[in-house]
């Protein structure tokens, strides 16, 4: 595993307008400007369909921004998907049921080896990679005999395995419980902590966007846009107690505030 | 009672000739009109290797057919999976193929194609190739869009895509239409064969049969048990390998019951 250079990722002006067969056409988001400093977590929060997916995916170059640019580095998103600087993951753990779970976590360093320069991972470095999210004897194991704590575990190590400069995590505890969602945002810090990359992580849980983040950005929906950029950075892991500290309150409800003025503009701007 | 489970098939068809057996007797029905099943597969035991003469030209014929099909549906299908285009243009073709009774065309297939077994083959793929195209499309086409978007991340292939992806997701659908396909090559053949003039073969033995009126009965229903020998022969034999490949696939239980990505 080689260490990610620091990469800065930088949006400018980008919108994405999805066309729609009968009425208007959606602006899903819309003048999103911000920068996002080498090895810092960001994360996005907003209501349902203010375009935190849509962002995440413009910044990895899976979709084409409608205006503006996304810039890792100097290179474009694409530039830098073909070059493997993105760790990718998703909502749901997305492990492909005929692979092991080493398998898995090796799959996503099998392809374009050639014009990454990035070599398929050895058998080790992803023994090493699983046993860090803590499924040491789970190499063989079939993701229909995983939990759905320990999926998203695979799904983790899947995206850290990259050694990727930019992390984007699209929701991916949502459908877990909330013992569950403690123990992955440790382990989340830990690997962070570790490999230093650039992490962008949208959710829609409130006390999870606090105790993460180094900076919480708010965005409303309809069009999408950033309405506020919070700075954070509470300790990370969150040590025991974090939560009924007066930083954590006041943090918690910035946070809530910002995202209540989201929601409201994000019902106005469905009714109109 | 689970234990015992895999005696049910053979409980339901012995069951099955022993009423049909009983019923013979009881109301004393002429051998000529409904023959007893005892009599019959005493017929065939005795004149197993005349069947067998009859039965392997058949097997040949639906096995090369059927592969023949499934090469090319596999084919076909991986293309489908890439352009919606020529997948709706192929499966016009192929439902027009399915809905026209091969009865029909079987003698223009043996004026274009000649006599001999070759177009026999051609028949058998083409009655076998509608269900592994439909089957093999499914199962290219629909993997899950997360685990697509997933490898465009790293900016894989197409060809990544569909190795490493598409690929392994059609596995259980292929099998899926093989076992259908498995049944329709024996009547591809036995319906192809008296069209070809042969002089061999289960279909050209039960014409036969068919002809000599009453003293054909025991070689009619001799032929119609062999057929449903070998098809069921067919169909465990792809039963066993949809139980190695499905243990091989095992379902995935991590990602049900998700939601769907958010825009």
């Amino acid at each position: 595993m080689h260490e990610p250079s620091p990469t800065t990722v930088r949006c400018v002006g980008l919108g994405r307008t999805y066309a729609v067969r009968r009425g208007d056409p959606v602006h899903a988001l819309d003048g999103v400007d911000l920068t996002l400093e080498p090895e810092t977590i960001t994360v996005l929060i907003g209501p349902s369909g203010c375009g935190k997916s849509t962002l995440l995916r413009l910044i990895g170059g899976l979709d084409t921004p409608t205006s503006g640019e996304v810039r890792i580095g100097d290179r474009t998103a694409d530039d830098a998907r073909q070059a493997k600087q993105f760790g990718f993951v998703p909502q749901a753990p997305t492990l492909l049921s005929w692979r092991s779970a080493r398998d898995n976590v090796r799959l996503l360093t099998e392809v374009n080896v050639n014009a990454s320069g990035k070599a398929a991972s050895s058998d080790a470095e992803v023994d090493a990679m699983l046993a860090a999210v803590g499924l040491r004897g789970f190499e063989s194991a079939r993701p229909s005999t995983l939990s759905g704590g320990m999926a998203q575990r695979v799904a983790l190590a899947r995206a850290f395995v990259l050694g990727a400069d930019v992390l984007l995590l699209d929701e991916p505890f949502a459908a877990l419980d909330e013992l569950t969602r403690a123990e992955m945002r440790r382990l989340l810090c830990e690997l962070w902590a570790a490999h230093r990359s650039t992490v962008v992580f949208s959710t829609h849980d409130l006390n999870e966007a606090v105790l993460l983040a180094d900076r919480v950005i708010v965005l409303s929906g309809r069009p999408g846009r950033i309405i506020a950029d919070i700075p954070v950075g509470l300790t990370r892991p969150a040590p025991e107690g974090l939560e009924d500290t007066a930083a954590f309150g006041e943090a918690l409800r910035s946070v809530r505030t910002a995202l209540r003025a989201a929601q409201q503009q994000t019902t106005i701007g469905r009714a109109s | 009672m689970r234990r015992y489970l895999w005696l049910a098939p053979f409980v339901g068809i012995a069951g099955f000739l022993g009423v049909w057996e009983l019923f013979v007797r009881i109301f004393d029905i002429e051998s000529y009109k409904l023959p007893r099943p005892s009599d019959v597969l005493r017929d065939i035991v005795t004149n197993r290797s005349a069947y067998w003469y009859d039965a392997w030209p058949t097997i040949v014929v639906s096995v090369a057919g059927f592969a023949l099909a499934l090469v090319i549906a596999f084919a076909v299908a991986s293309i489908c999976a890439h352009s919606s285009f020529v997948e709706r243009a192929v499966s016009a073709i192929a439902i027009v193929v399915l809905v026209t009774p091969l009865f029909a065309y079987g003698a223009a297939i043996v004026l274009w194609v000649g006599f001999g077994y070759r177009p026999i083959v051609l028949m058998v793929a083409i009655v076998c190739f509608p269900p592994l195209l439909f089957n093999a499309v499914s199962g290219l086409r629909d993997i899950d869009p997360l685990a697509h978007e997933l490898l465009r991340s790293v900016h894989a292939s197409r060809w990544e895509v569909y190795r490493r992806l598409r690929v392994p997701n059609a596995i259980p659908s292929l099998i899926a239409g093989a076992k259908v396909s498995a049944g329709l090559s024996l009547v591809g053949a036995v319906i192809g064969e008296p069209w070809a003039f042969l002089d061999r073969g289960l279909g050209v033995l039960i014409r036969k049969a068919a002809a000599a009126g009453t003293v054909g009965g025991p070689l009619l229903w001799g032929s119609i048990f062999v057929l449903g020998l070998i098809g069921s022969f067919a169909y465990l034999a792809i039963s066993g390998i949809e139980r190695i490949a499905l243990h091989w696939h095992s379902a995935s239980s991590a990602s049900v019951g998700v939601s769907s990505p958010s825009r």
